[in-house]
């Protein structure tokens, strides 16, 4: 029997493996360095990841590119995808460096961690298959569970890595499940050869099976899960409140569009014929995560956790720009680019905006003082205005008002769910931000308008150069994508090619 | 060639550069001169792009200005693009001129504040901002201005902190505008919808062919845009917010919530006039609630003692006038009034500031009295802006209050039922606003002897932007004078933004006529006022207690506020309290806490505290994914 080696091109996984090759560095690096200097092996990690986000740059438009016997693709989606996770990852590395001192769980595994999630995010973006997606999935999910629980003398830390852990596990369960009734019904785990069969000539009688709905519940929840929307979200609170503040910040963005990614490349590819039963289920997640989340967030107290309820809203209005992007003429369904590239632009948008917020909290973190309540940030805007300012415009833009990334972010998806004819959806989405307005404002107030307490103590900013820089260049990023976004429309618009 | 659009906006912004990076060293007579130069500038400028527009010819009146292109989406494409056309032009003049007189005064009154720096770059932000609403070409560039002077007014709302009702107010007034800024952003979005466009020319070009008048969608359109403007100009029912925000600073209040940003939404209404003209349902909306928030605003208006609120109230008051204006089509009335109105109540809030400033602090009107011999030049120029405010002849609020009520009486849209209510409405103003001018300048002076002593006009930085203002007062009405053809050269200007002349038959006696009636209505009012407050003291409380119920319902303000925090705002914190709390912290709290029922109900989990509350979790999941079977499969059939 001749066997057949299947053309492998490597060069199309040149970011994957020069991540691999980071890792192994790191990890070998981390044996000679004194507990002192962890902070070099973030050093290093952060330049590695910045080489890897040029290689990965530069696979933009070269068309699409399969490899690994179709498991893997190459094209504008998964480029933007990458070197936006990229991008994230380097910021929370950046905002790592103090926060993990101060927090004392300065190792040099966490940095690994961190990479090896990043490696599942980018074999995620990639994933041509349900097998290689998955296999991304688990090992981003793996590594989460892990950093989240990664301040061990910290039982709130443990407590929600367990958490995350246990439900992270439940849902891959139900996910996998659902990826073997895909597979026992159209015998293929390709995400092409999957549309196929459902396109093909039993594709009808394949698509109306009682088990190809169970099918597409079990991978919806699995997804709902893994992207936290209600009613699945009940574990985010506790783990992004517990968790490191910079893995929350990675998590809220890096995670979120590695999943989204997968889950547009896995309906929009393999599912299109059955795209009215998805569809109308996401639209029901997207209302009720937008709805609970902003109404949730407005009775917090804790900071983080009040940016954590925002987050399930977040992905909500991002679940919006999914579900906008499939339009039905006469029961059959057209897929409308606008949608995608609104998720793509309002993904980046948030991840600015996200981990800026986030970045502020570690700016106020100091040893035995988390200063994550809103209280802790009385009087801050006043006593320290450019601090002040800089959090305003991280709420402008998590609010979505001009001139910043989530205001042009909004637009983008709004217009996109209007023009795909989802009134309602968009007057949902449009209302709930409405209301998220007044839970970041309340923030602000605080800040601006409150004086601090006489028992509280005094504001005193972490003064890590890196922290600084990063915060900077995010608010400044966040400022240009709300006032200049043309080339970065452009991109997301780019990045739909050979897609759908 | 400069370009003037250019230098009008950005002045301000220069202005608040410098403050940013200098001011704070420097100090706050350099902050206070480098905020109020820049505003000047821009006044200086818009005066250029306005003999600029004079020199051309009358329809092509317009420049433009594109920055660069903001937003490409698709076919849809935003532009971060200006323009000064006549209407943009008024607009441009009253911000800068107004408001470079405001920051001139704010010297005097905010000299030895702490935040002094911070409040002249809140301002010149707030200035940038409202500009950018009325040079933009199109509704979201609009829409960034407008959310923009938003923020400024909540920052100076709460400027004095560590007030909580100041802290409050600002928060108040965040939330109503949100209201009406969300119905303004579904309007823009069906605005999208329906045109694929946001830009002014091309929108306002295409209405009348796009949209078929009397359609549900430009009805909706109008109705949306028309609610957001409630929120800006505190209409009913969102006025609640501007009486509160008078906890600011009094420059603020003259600046934001009497001369600029209130009447925001005016002029965004004005500038899509085109729109509104295609729903005669929404042009009748408009008017009734420009009218009922004219009488409601000015009947609480007769009642208040706190000097700021009495003008505040007013506010609302005269804005309902100029709503009324926009609801019965005498869109130039409107913009005539906004900027009559600029001039007096702006000056009515300088000169109360000044009464504040030179009092320590003091708003209540029962303690005052008698200031005018302490306070000549304040109480002069107040009065002055009283008697305009009125509508007596021949001062600036004749003429634009004369032009709404004839409109309102002669326009196809109008009625005698709105003349009537703007007639009552000038009849209670001339009276509150003379009980305010005799409460506070004459009369017995109810002062302590402590302040009477300490008593002080004010500054000269403070009373020659009070006079300039009182000039203004007396004669910025002459450029809109009816009857004599060509001497209402304030419409002929405006013409080509809002459409021609009405050049309708005008009954020439009927007119005068009018206009007669008017005057003997402020004259009426103000004898009435004198009456009750300055012959027979006291006269008022007799009415007071003649009426106790009905006294005590204007004075409570009708129980508006109480009815929306019953209605709204507690059952709003109810329901996300108990989202969050019984959802999903409720578990969180049985297991944390480590105790409780929860724990016994498991029973046999008990020893695994985490774990069985991981498995309710598990379970909600459950449950949804069952919900999410049910509804497949029953939408499978």
């Amino acid at each position: 029997m001749p066997v057949v080696i299947p053309d492998i091109a490597l060069s199309l996984a040149a970011t994957e493996i020069g991540l691999v090759i980071l890792i192994c560095a790191v990890i070998v690096a981390d044996m000679f360095t004194s507990m002192e200097n962890k902070s070099l092996m973030g050093a290093f990690s952060f330049f590695g990841v910045v080489v890897l986000g040029f290689v990965a740059l530069s696979g933009w438009g070269g068309g699409v590119r399969t490899t690994f016997s179709g498991f893997y693709v190459l094209d504008n989606l998964s480029v933007f995808v990458k070197v936006v996770i990229l991008a994230a990852t380097g910021f929370t590395i950046l905002l790592s460096l103090q926060y993990a001192k101060i927090e004392r769980f300065n190792h040099g595994e966490y940095y690994v961690m961190i990479l090896f999630a990043v490696f599942g995010m980018l074999v995620m973006a990639s994933g041509n298959d349900l097998v290689s997606f998955y296999l991304g999935l688990e090992t981003m999910s793996i590594s989460s569970y892990v950093l989240v629980s990664f301040i061990r003398h910290d039982p709130l830390s443990r407590e929600a890595g367990l958490k995350y852990f246990l439900m992270g596990a439940f849902a891959s369960g139900l996910l996998l499940y659902g990826i073997a009734l895909v597979y026992g019904l159209t015998g293929t785990t390709s995400l092409l050869g999957i549309a196929k069969t459902l396109g093909g000539a039993n594709g009808a009688a394949i698509g109306a099976d009682p088990v190809m709905v169970l099918a597409l519940i079990l991978i919806v929840a699995g997804f709902g899960f893994k992207l936290a929307f209600v009613p699945f979200h009940m574990w985010l609170p506790d783990a992004y409140t517990g968790a490191p503040t910079s893995i929350t910040a990675f998590m809220s963005v890096a995670v979120k569009m590695a999943t989204v990614a997968a889950l547009m490349r896995v309906f929009f590819i393999a599912f299109p014929s059955v795209a009215g039963k998805w569809n109308l289920l996401l639209w029901l997640l997207a209302v009720l995560s937008m709805v609970w989340g902003n109404f949730a967030a407005i009775a917090q107290t804790s900071l983080k956790r009040m940016l954590a309820y925002s987050s399930i809203a977040h992905a909500g209005y991002v679940l919006m720009g999914v579900v906008a992007t499939s339009s039905f003429v006469d029961g059959k369904v057209v897929f409308l680019p606008l949608g995608v590239s609104a998720v793509l632009f309002y993904l980046l948008a948030y991840m600015v905006t996200n981990l800026g917020a986030f970045g502020m909290l570690i700016l106020l973190c100091r040893e035995d003082y988390r200063g994550d309540n809103i209280e802790d940030w009385r009087g801050v805007g006043r006593a320290h205005p450019w601090a002040g300012l800089a959090f305003l415009i991280f709420f402008l833009s998590l609010a979505g008002l001009p001139p910043t990334a989530g205001f042009v972010g909004k637009l983008f998806l709004f217009g996109a769910a209007i023009q795909n004819e989802y009134y309602w959806l968009a007057v949902i989405g449009i209302l709930s931000s409405a209301v998220s307005a007044y839970y970041y404002f309340r923030v602000v107030m605080v800040m601006y308008m409150e004086t601090r307490a006489e028992s509280q103590p005094v504001v005193e900013f972490s003064k890590a150069p890196s922290l600084l820089a990063v915060l900077v260049i995010l608010v400044v990023a966040t400022l240009f994508l709300g006032i200049f976004p043309g080339g970065f429309i452009e991109a997301a618009r780019g990045s739909i090619a050979g897609f759908i | 060639m400069m370009n003037l659009i250019a230098l009008i906006l950005f002045l301000p912004l220069a202005g608040l550069f410098v403050n940013l990076l200098f001011g704070w060293k420097l100090g706050e007579k350099f902050a206070g001169w480098v905020a109020s130069a820049a505003i000047s500038g821009a006044f200086l400028a818009a005066m250029g792009g306005f003999v600029r527009l004079i020199g051309l010819p009358p329809e092509a009146r317009l420049l433009r200005l594109v920055l660069f292109e903001w937003i490409p989406i698709g076919g849809f494409q935003v532009n971060a693009g200006f323009m000064l056309d006549p209407l943009s032009s008024v607009m441009t003049l009253v911000i800068t001129g107004v408001g470079a007189l405001i920051h001139f005064y704010s010297m005097g009154y905010m000299h030895g504040d702490r935040g002094v720096v911070r409040y002249f770059i809140y301002l010149n932000l707030f200035v940038f901002f409202m500009l950018t609403l009325v040079l933009g070409d199109n509704f979201l560039v609009l829409f960034v201005g407008w959310e923009g002077v938003g923020l400024c007014s909540y920052l100076l709302i709460g400027f004095w902190f560590g007030r909580e009702s100041a802290c409050e107010a600002g928060k108040k007034a965040f939330v109503f505008n949100r209201v009406g800024d969300f119905c303004f952003l579904i309007g823009l979005f069906l605005i999208i919808g329906v045109f694929g466009t946001l830009d002014f020319a091309e929108v306002l070009g295409r209405a009348p062919t796009t949209l078929v008048a009397g359609s549900g969608i430009a009805t909706a359109i109008c109705l949306l845009l028309f609610a957001g403007a409630t929120g800006k100009s505190a209409q009913i029912p969102l006025y609640v917010w501007l009486p509160d925000a008078m906890e600011g600073p009094t420059p603020v209040s003259a600046l934001i919530h009497a001369a600029t940003m209130v009447t925001a939404g005016v002029y965004m209404v004005a500038r899509a006039y085109v729109l509104f003209e295609l729903s005669p349902v929404a042009m009748n909306v408009v008017a009734i609630v420009g009218a009922v928030t004219l009488l409601v605003a000015a009947s609480i208006a007769l009642v208040q003692t706190d000097i700021k609120r009495v003008l505040a109230y007013s506010t609302v008051s005269q804005l309902g006038y100029m709503v009324l204006a926009l609801g019965v089509g005498a869109y130039s009335a409107a913009i005539f009034h906004l900027m009559t109105h600029a001039f007096f109540k702006a000056l009515l809030f300088m000169g109360a500031g000044s009464v504040i400033h030179s009092l320590d602090g003091e708003q209540e009107m029962n303690k005052m009295g008698g200031l005018n011999a302490a306070l000549p030049v304040t109480s002069m120029t107040c009065t002055i802006a009283a008697l305009a405010i009125a509508g007596v002849f021949p001062l600036a609020g004749f003429f634009s209050k004369d032009a709404i009520l004839y409109s309102a009486m002669t326009s196809e849209h109008g009625g005698v039922l709105f003349w009537l209510a703007g007639a009552a409405g000038a009849l209670m103003t001339a009276i509150y606003i003379f009980r305010l001018i005799f409460k506070t300048f004459h009369g017995k002076c109810n002062l302590t002897m402590e302040t009477q002593a300490r008593l002080h006009e004010s500054p000269r930085v403070m009373t020659l932007p009070l006079q300039a203002l009182a000039g203004l007062s007396i004669a910025g009405g002459w450029v809109g004078i009816p009857l004599i053809p060509g001497a209402d050269i304030f419409g002929g200007f405006l013409a080509p933004s809002l459409g021609g002349l009405a050049e309708g038959h005008h009954e020439a006696l009927f007119e005068v006529i009018m206009m007669a009636i008017s005057l003997a209505i402020a004259l009426l009012g103000i004898y009435i006022a004198y009456k009750l407050f300055v012959r027979n003291v006291g006269g008022g409380a007799a009415y007071a207690e003649r009426w106790p119920r009905l006294y005590r319902l204007v004075l409570n303000k009708y129980y508006v506020d109480e009815a929306y925090d019953y209605m709204i705002i507690q059952p709003v914190k109810r329901i996300s309290t108990r989202l969050w709390k019984d959802f999903d912290d409720g578990f969180v709290d049985s297991s944390v806490g480590g105790v409780g029922g929860f724990v016994r109900l498991i029973g046999a989990a008990a020893r695994q505290l985490q774990t069985g509350y991981v498995k309710s979790y598990a379970i909600t999941m459950l449950v949804g994914a069952l919900a999410v079977i049910l509804y497949l499969t029953s939408g499978m059939k």
